[in-house]
């Protein structure tokens, strides 16, 4: 397979969607969606590939328009779905990470630079954070793609993993293409 | 199942498959780039090992020694290091250091290099093998990484053959090979460095230039062999007499010179010199002689006599010189009129050169009469010389350099050609058959082809024999007897006559007089001078008048200037005389008249005869 200009996702988040379509819905909607939908690939995706992004989007707005509920609730969803099997597929990350905080704190300086040794075409999002005071953590996540809500899901998942008791708010931030998110995570 | 739900599966079999397909091709892909990449690595791997093999053969193989350090522990020798430090593996060096390897001189500094940890470029040092002996070595360092960790690679080169052959080479430039003394170049610089220190401490130097009396008649007689061992003993003793920060060296032939630097009290210079004149003199036993030879020494003294190497040398040699003169085994020191004469010396030599060929010199002569009727029958020719700046230099003044210089044999000829060319002159004007003597010298009568160059000019002029006189010194016949008489009777019988000037004054033994092929004997003008008054010279001309007659020969008194020498001379039968009372030498012009108005006055004599005799 030639990977094509555009494919700029790893496969498994994509392999991650229909499975929760087909789980959280059914076959019989993923089978719809993915039909609705103009994929190079015809839906057919495997978790060593690399796909465009784009078709995330156009799978979940079908989904939405399929089911009825909003793109950014479906997106937190798949977020903190996604959250749960990174945690089941790839425990090593998550081993000896005691909270959220630290977690967060260690994404973008260690995961994403092991995920880069793996895969060096992988196009990842950028994350900064600031950890102001023991109880409060900014986070800013920027990206090319539009999914400031798939990432709230994520940390939401995150905060779930790790069982605390977090208040998390959000602040959109301008941005010329994708999204430029800043995250509050309070500790209560 | 419904068709929908039929249709449905094969869609999800389809991307199933789809995704399996995509996913293997990934895999292929994947596993191809590491197939590639495991490809490359091999090569380089092999590549490393190669040149790791190549490093491990240069380094085994290298004809330089290359040891290898860790952390102040030599881990690495090859075969080379083996051999350099006598050890007997290459083990044995391992665990010692680097520095502890090297001489002792120069660990500090090693050591201090070592710790940089840095590459040092190709030194020469001196290394300490293993049974603490000192090779020369030529070391390159590296610091480079071995095994992974930060090392110091030491390459180090045997120069000792090369370091042996450079001090030969600077021996053999700056040391007189036979003796061992330095040379004139180290002579030289030692002089140099003596004079700078001495300058700074206000101190004086002695130069002594030595040489060997007679050194030459020892060599001819006892053989070159002989004279060299004779040289290497008073090499010994110089040695031996001096001190050690003395110079003593040869600068060829029997020539030494001596250095006595830091010396401010002349008494005991002079004494240090006379005790090496006396090692000198004491005898020596060379091929079973007993032999002794004494040396004539020239002292030049810093800054007195001069404050350059050059110029200490010349003045002491000038010394030598004068030491020589003045008798042997004999000392002298330099004087500034020494130098004066030296310098007048070489002005006359020079001048003396160019004279024949700008036709400076001209005769001057003087009549010899016949002690009875005080008629001219002789000339003694003598030489003059007239230079443009110089004016008349005086014969005493540059007949002995001419003879030294060798000048003498053509201005000799020139003199017997000229003399003789003259002779033929007056003869063919008429002015009668007289003997034109000439003065010989030593120079011009040992050289091989005289007797020829005499018949060469006779013919060439065509004087006849029997008026041409040469007239020979006595030390100039007693140098070599046998010789000489065999070249008197060469000479004889050519038809020419010979005479012995100066007679009295030199060393002949009267039983060789006999055996000389000669026709007179000229007295001395000293035993002429006092000949009225003192009995002792009256004694010795009367002696050699008899002598002169009872062997046949003529006697010819020089130096006759006053009445009573010539009555006194006549009344003893002297035969001949010459003087100022009759004439001086004169030059051609005054002579010719001299003889002119002679002939006049025989001519009127013999008119007058004839006239009483017709009477």
């Amino acid at each position: 397979m030639v990977i094509k200009h555009g494919s700029d996702m790893k496969g498994i988040v994509f392999r991650e969607l229909v499975d929760m379509i087909e789980e959280r819905f059914s076959p019989a909607i993923a089978d719809k969606i993915i039909s609705a939908s103009s994929l190079a690939t015809n839906g057919a995706y495997t978790s060593v590939g690399t796909y465009d992004h784009k078709e995330i989007v156009e799978l979940v707005g079908h989904l939405s328009t399929t089911t009825g509920i909003p793109v950014p609730d479906l997106q937190r969803t798949f977020g903190e779905h996604l959250l749960n099997r990174f945690a089941l597929l790839y425990p090593a990350h998550f081993r000896g990470q005691k909270s959220t905080f630290a977690f967060l704190a260690i994404l973008d300086n260690k995961i994403h630079v092991e995920v880069k040794k793996l895969y060096p075409d992988a196009e990842l999002p950028v994350f900064e954070h600031d950890l102001a005071d023991p109880c409060k953590m900014v986070f800013v996540y920027r990206s090319k793609r539009p999914f400031a809500d798939l990432a709230e899901g994520l940390i939401r998942g995150c905060i779930k993993h790790f069982n605390e008791d977090i208040t998390l708010s959000r602040q959109d931030l301008p941005a010329d293409e994708g999204a430029h998110t800043r995250f509050i995570l309070i500790k209560n | 199942m419904d068709t929908a739900d039929h249709q449905l599966e094969e869609r999800r079999l389809a991307r199933a498959i789809s995704a399996r397909m995509q996913a293997e091709s990934l895999l292929e892909q994947k596993s191809l780039q590491l197939y590639e990449q495991a490809q490359e690595r091999e090569q380089a791997v092999l590549a490393l090992r190669e040149s790791e093999e190549r490093y491990r053969l240069l380094v085994e193989l290298s004809p330089d020694a290359i040891l290898i350090e860790i952390d102040g522990f030599i881990v690495f020798a090859n075969a080379a290091a083996q051999t350099l430090f006598f050890a007997t593996r290459p083990e044995d060096l391992f665990g010692r250091s680097l520095v502890s390897l090297m001489a002792p001189a120069s660990r500090t500094a090693l050591a201090h290099i070592l710790q940089q940890n840095e590459s040092s470029p190709a030194v020469e040092d001196q290394a300490v093998r293993l049974d603490d002996t000192l090779v020369d070595v030529a070391v390159t360092r590296i610091a480079f990484i071995y095994r992974g960790e930060p090392a110091i690679q030491m390459i180090a080169r045997d120069i000792s053959d090369r370091k042996r052959l450079e001090k030969q080479l600077l021996y053999q430039a700056t040391h007189d090979t036979l003796t061992g003394l330095a040379n004139r170049n180290l002579m030289r610089e030692r002089l140099n460095d003596a004079i700078v220190y001495a300058s700074r401490y206000d101190q004086a130097v002695w130069v002594l230039f030595l040489d060997l009396d007679r050194f030459k008649f020892f060599n001819d007689s006892l053989g070159h062999k002989a004279g060299d061992m004779l040289l290497k003993e008073i090499a010994a003793r110089l040695r031996a007499g001096t001190r050690e920060t003395d110079t003593v060296a040869r600068l060829g032939g029997d020539e030494f010179v001596v250095i006595l630097p830091e010396r401010t009290r002349e008494v005991l210079a002079v004494a240090a010199l006379q005790r090496l004149m006396d090692a000198i003199a004491r005898p020596m036993h060379l091929d079973g002689k007993e032999i002794s030879v004494t040396c004539s020494v020239g002292l030049a003294i810093y800054p007195t006599d001069g404050d350059a190497p050059d110029t200490l040398l010349e003045h002491a040699d000038i010394a030598m010189y004068r030491a020589k003169d003045g008798g042997r085994n004999n000392f002298q020191f330099f004087t500034a009129d020494m130098h004066e004469e030296v310098r007048e010396r070489i002005l006359i030599e020079d001048a003396l050169r160019t004279a024949l060929e700008r036709d400076e010199f001209f005769l001057h002569y003087q009549p010899q009469v016949r002690a009875d009727t005080h008629q001219i029958v002789g000339i003694e020719t003598l030489i003059r010389w007239r230079h443009p700046e110089l004016g008349i230099v005086a014969p005493n003044r540059f007949i002995s350099i001419a003879e030294e210089t060798g000048l003498i044999v053509p201005i000799g000829a020139w003199v017997l050609r000229t003399a003789c060319l003259q002779n033929k002159a007056w003869q063919s004007n008429g002015l009668g058959q007289l003997r034109m003597a000439v003065n010989l010298s030593a120079r011009q009568f040992a050289h091989a082809d005289f007797v020829q160059s005499v018949a060469d000019i006779l013919a060439e002029t065509g004087l006849e024999p029997h008026c041409l006189e040469l007239e020979l010194t006595e030390s100039l016949i007693m140098s070599d007897v046998d010789h000489a008489i065999e070249k008197l009777h060469a000479l004889k019988a050519l038809g020419i006559k010979l005479s012995i000037d100066d007679f009295g004054t030199g060393y002949s033994s009267l039983s060789y007089l006999k055996r000389f092929p000669i026709d007179v004997l000229k007295i001395d003008q000293a035993f002429v001078r006092d000949i009225a008054v003192d009995p002792d010279d009256a004694a010795i001309v009367l002696s050699i008048i008899s002598l002169a007659h009872n062997l046949n020969l003529r006697v010819i008194a020089e130096g006759v200037e006053t009445r009573e020498q010539v009555d006194y001379l006549r009344a003893h039968g002297c035969d001949e005389m010459q003087g100022y009372l009759f004439s001086p030498p004169v030059t051609r012009e005054e002579f010719e008249q001299i003889l002119a108005s002679e002939r006049r006055r025989d001519s009127w004599h013999a008119d007058t005869s004839a006239g009483t005799a017709a009477n």
